[in-house]
């Protein structure tokens, strides 16, 4: 005689509940995919902290000088390299009344691997789109162990702090660190950040020691946490993950990676949404069915 | 007494030296902190030769003992011999260097840069599923969880506001009101704990530098 087993005795409802996780899996790859090739084209609105972020790069003056740390590596780079693109197209793009503001923007990174990701994306848009030249109009200064010590220490010399940059040039050589000695030659930090160390500890070092403006983008996960220092104007404006690179591109006018990974992400928390709504409705149905059959066995 | 009082004191003069600083940025004084600082950048880049030989030791071991999986281990040891080579090497060999096309440039933007998106992509998927079986309304608390969970994830993206109008200024008011409220809680916390924590070691009462 066949033995009923425990997945027999389950109801529809039951079953559902407890089904194969590769199904949920196959959902999320599908609603990811077809909006990537199917674009929906969904509208953007831009939220305040966007528009300040793009303006505290407006309004710094023509011919300053930007400090552009990448504090991510490519486990983050869904949505913080399209943030990185977008900014770059905005300091070497036309000013408010198509004229060149000859801004000099000085990259590096507190992540080992994030470097190289900046080196492609000035590559691709500040050399190759508006014809910026290395070491005139920009440098990466690369990678630097030391976390806070790397921050502090440029307060009192960025030359001392990277002798070298990300080719192992000396900087001394390059016409764009001639005359950069500190922060008191910094108009605007703007930081790209996956975390530590990123945006607080810029904040924490070197925002409320040297005074100086900044903005940052940051991953939609760790955005709560920066929340505090945008309120108190500490940050002047913040991108929040593939979102806030997707208004920010709207909001300059380059269309690019994050908008038409939008959509995508767009279906992906719905269905996200709707799985956390039917796991809780299955889970009070299930509830009651236990609860009826309890009592019918009393 | 020497191996408890030396590193105390040791601690004392720098943490002391580096607090000072940060209040009275004074001249002379300020310079003798900043070469403190940059023999801080010198003593943290020793943390990566120690990180790398211990990555060698481990999978050697691994290798040796042909532990579970350890064929991955050879992968490991590869891997980091074929990438800190290439990164190594000078430009002017052909074949070393940074620059665009270099086979270290070439295998970090064609194997790294894949291999570590797709691990964090994955946590999209578990998320999924973690959602659907764990975020179960069991209590209030839970309760007003995923409530606040789904304006969030709703008010976050563009299909959000036009299926739930308003959710995005709900969402705002959230991240900027309640969210907001919590998280200066906790950082002011945090604060006092690493002052007060910072205050123990520069003090002796609390040693993470030496036993006892």
């Amino acid at each position: 005689m066949a033995v009923p087993n425990q997945q027999d005795n389950q109801t529809l409802m039951q079953k559902i509940e407890t089904m194969d996780r590769r199904i949920i899996f196959l959902a999320i790859a599908i609603t990811i995919i077809l909006p990537l090739i199917f674009p929906l084209g969904l509208p953007i609105n831009v939220s305040p902290q966007v528009k300040d972020f793009y303006s505290a790069i407006e309004n710094i003056p023509d011919g300053s000088v930007v400090l552009f740390p990448n504090d991510y590596d490519p486990a983050s780079k869904a949505e913080l390299y399209p943030m990185t693109v977008a900014i770059i197209n905005q300091l070497f793009g036309p000013g408010k009344n198509g004229e060149d503001r000859n801004l000099k923007v000085i990259g590096l990174g507190l992540f080992p691997a994030g470097p190289p990701l900046l080196e492609k994306a000035f590559k691709d848009v500040a050399q190759d789109k508006y014809g910026a030249k290395y070491g005139v109009d920009f440098v990466n200064l690369g990678y630097k162990e030391g976390r806070e010590i790397v921050m502090a220490s440029m307060g009192e010399s960025i030359p001392k702090t990277f002798p070298t940059d990300f080719f192992g040039t000396s900087i001394d050589s390059l016409p764009i660190m001639k005359g950069i000695q500190n922060y008191g030659d910094i108009a605007i930090i703007v930081n790209v950040s996956a975390g530590y160390p990123g945006t607080k500890e810029w904040v924490q070092q070197v925002v409320s020691v040297f005074d100086i403006s900044m903005v940052a983008g940051v991953t939609g996960v760790s955005a709560p946490e920066y929340y505090p220092y945008y309120s108190a104007g500490q940050l002047q404006g913040m991108l929040e993950g593939l979102k806030g690179a997707a208004e920010y591109e709207t909001i300059i006018g380059h269309k690019g990676i994050a908008t038409s990974g939008m959509d995508a992400q767009s279906l992906g928390h719905f269905v996200i949404v709707f799985f956390i709504l039917a796991g809780n409705v299955l889970f009070l149905i299930n509830k009651r069915h236990d609860t009826n059959a309890k009592g019918g066995q009393r | 007494m020497a191996r408890r009082s030396i590193p105390t004191a040791i601690a004392f003069f720098f943490g002391a030296m580096m607090v000072i600083n940060y209040f009275v940025p004074w001249g002379w004084f300020s310079e003798r902190a900043n070469t403190v600082q940059e023999w801080g950048l010198i003593v943290v880049s020793f943390a990566y030769i120690l990180g790398a030989l211990n990555v060698f030791r481990v999978h050697s071991h691994k290798i040796q003992r042909k532990e579970t999986d350890w064929r991955f281990s050879i992968v490991t040891i590869v891997a980091m011999l074929v990438m800190l080579t290439f990164g190594l090497l000078p430009q002017k060999w052909g074949i070393g260097g940074m620059e665009h096309g270099s086979p270290f440039l070439w295998m970090f933007n064609n194997m790294y840069v894949p291999m570590m998106a797709t691990m964090y992509s994955l946590l999209a998927f578990f998320i999924a599923s973690a959602a659907f079986r764990a975020f179960k309304v069991r209590s209030l608390e839970a309760t007003l969880l995923a409530a606040t969970a789904v304006v969030v994830m709703l008010g976050a993206v563009p299909l959000g506001e036009m299926l739930l109008p308003g959710s995005a200024e709900l969402r705002t008011w959230i991240m900027e009101t309640l969210q907001n409220v919590g998280k200066r809680g906790i950082m002011i916390g945090v604060a006092l704990g690493a002052i007060s924590t910072s205050l123990k070691i520069i003090l002796g009462i609390e040693r993470p530098y030496g036993r006892d």
